[in-house]
C-alpha cells in the first residue's frame, strides 16, 4: 500500500511522507511530537553520524517496522495532542483504556470535531482497536478523521483546545474531560465539581480526576517544602 | 544411570552464568556519576515545570522521574553535610548544584560521583 524505498530505514521526513503524503517541515507540531517520541525511545531508531568527524551531527533513521507506530502516534496526536499522554498511552494498557473511554465520549455521535469531518465507521473501528489488546506498535489504527486535525487547526492549537473554545457546545462532563485531556488538572477538577448529576459513565472519570488532583497538590506541596 | 548423571553437570555452567548475571545486577544498582547527572536533570526539570504552572509538575512527571529527582536532592544534601565538617557548607544553593551536575558533560570530562558533587558544591 505504501511505497517506500528498499532500504530498511528511512529518515523521519521520508517516513511521514510515505505514510501521510505530507512534508514534515511544514508541520512543526507533528515534527515536535515525533521527535519527542524518538528522544524518549518510544520509536525505535538508529543514529548515523553525518560526516563522521568528532562532534558531527547525527542523522536519525527510523526502522521500517516502526511505520505503523509512527502512523498511530500521529493519529493519536490529532486527538490528544500532548506527547506525554501519547507515550503513556502506548506503554500503559490501563491508561490506554481510560483514554479510549474519553475518546469515545468525545467522538461518538458526532459528524465532525472542530471542523474536521469524522468517518463514522472508522470512528467505531478506531475505538474498537483502541479498547482492544492490539499492539499499537504493529497494528495500524483506523484513521477516524477525513483530514488530520493537525493540518486543519492553527499551529499550536490542539483538538481539545479547539473543542474547549466552542465550550457552549459541551456538557459539564465533556468540559471536565476536555480540560483533563488538555493537561489542565485545576480546570478539570473545577469542572468535575460542577458535574453533580449522578452518571455511571462519568463518575469513574470524576473520581479519577479528583484523585489525580489530590496527588498533584500533594506533589506541589512536597516540592514547596523541599525548596 | 550415566544418563541421569549428566544433567547436574550440564547445570553447572548455567548456574555460573546465572550468578554472574546476578552480581552484575547488584553492581548496576549502585548510583554512579551517570545516574547522578540524569537524576539532577530530572530535579531541575521538575522544579522548572512546577514554577510554570501549579499542579503541572505532577502531570508531567512519571513516578520513575520523581524518584530519580529525589536521589539528586538527597545526595547533594548529604554531600554538603559531610563536607560541612571541614568546609562551611557549599557556595552554591542545592538548586544551583543540581543544575551544574545536570549540565556536566561526562563524555568530555569523565568525573566520578564525588568529583561531580565537589564541583557543584564549590562552583
Amino acid at each position: 500500500m505504501v511505497e517506500v524505498s528498499a532500504n530498511d530505514s528511512l529518515t523521519l521526513a521520508e517516513t511521514v511522507r510515505a505514510i501521510f503524503g505530507i512534508e514534515l517541515s511544514k508541520h512543526p507540531a507533528i515534527k515536535h511530537a515525533l521527535n519527542s517520541l524518538i528522544k524518549g525511545n518510544v520509536i525505535a531508531h538508529t543514529k548515523e553520524a553525518l560526516g563522521g568527524g568528532v562532534g558531527s551531527r547525527n542523522r536519525i533513521l527510523i526502522h521500517r517496522d516502526q511505520l505503523n507506530l509512527v502512523h498511530n502516534a500521529v493519529v493519536l496526536q490529532g486527538l490528544f495532542s500532548d506527547t506525554k499522554s501519547i507515550t503513556k498511552l502506548l506503554k500503559d494498557q490501563g491508561y490506554r483504556f481510560k483514554m479510549a473511554d474519553f475518546a469515545k465520549t468525545i467522538l461518538v455521535g458526532r459528524q465532525s470535531i472542530v471542523g474536521v469531518s469524522l468517518l463514522p465507521t472508522e470512528v467505531s473501528r478506531f475505538l474498537d482497536m483502541l479498547t482492544s489488546d492490539a499492539d499499537l506498535r504493529t497494528h495500524r489504527l483506523p484513521q477516524p478523521f477525513v483530514d488530520l486535525p493537525q493540518l486543519v487547526l492553527e499551529t499550536g492549537t490542539s483538538t481539545i483546545q479547539a473543542l474547549l473554545a466552542q465550550s457552549s457546545a459541551l456538557s459539564a462532563g465533556d468540559t471536565m474531560m476536555a480540560h483533563y485531556f488538555n493537561g489542565d488538572l485545576e480546570l478539570a477538577w473545577q469542572a468535575a465539581q460542577a458535574v453533580t448529576v449522578k452518571d455511571n459513565k462519568l463518575d469513574p472519570f470524576k473520581r479519577l480526576i479528583e484523585r489525580e488532583y489530590a496527588d498533584a497538590k500533594e506533589f506541589d506541596d512536597l516540592l514547596a517544602i523541599l525548596k | 544411570m550415566t544418563y541421569s548423571q549428566s544433567p547436574p553437570i550440564c547445570r553447572l555452567p548455567c548456574l555460573t552464568l546465572l550468578l554472574s548475571c546476578f552480581s552484575f545486577t547488584v553492581q548496576a544498582a549502585d548510583i554512579g556519576a551517570e545516574t547522578l547527572v540524569n537524576s539532577c536533570a530530572e530535579l531541575v526539570v521538575i522544579y522548572d515545570e512546577s514554577e510554570k504552572k501549579s499542579l503541572y509538575a505532577s502531570i508531567s512527571t512519571s513516578v520513575a522521574e520523581a524518584m530519580r529527582a529525589g536521589i539528586c536532592r538527597g545526595m547533594i544534601e548529604e554531600h554538603e553535610k559531610h563536607k560541612g565538617r571541614s568546609y562551611r557548607g557549599c557556595s552554591n544553593s542545592w538548586r544551583e548544584q543540581a543544575l551544574i551536575i545536570a549540565q556536566h558533560d561526562l563524555e568530555s570530562s569523565p568525573y566520578d560521583l564525588e568529583e561531580l558533587l565537589d564541583e557543584a558544591c564549590n562552583g
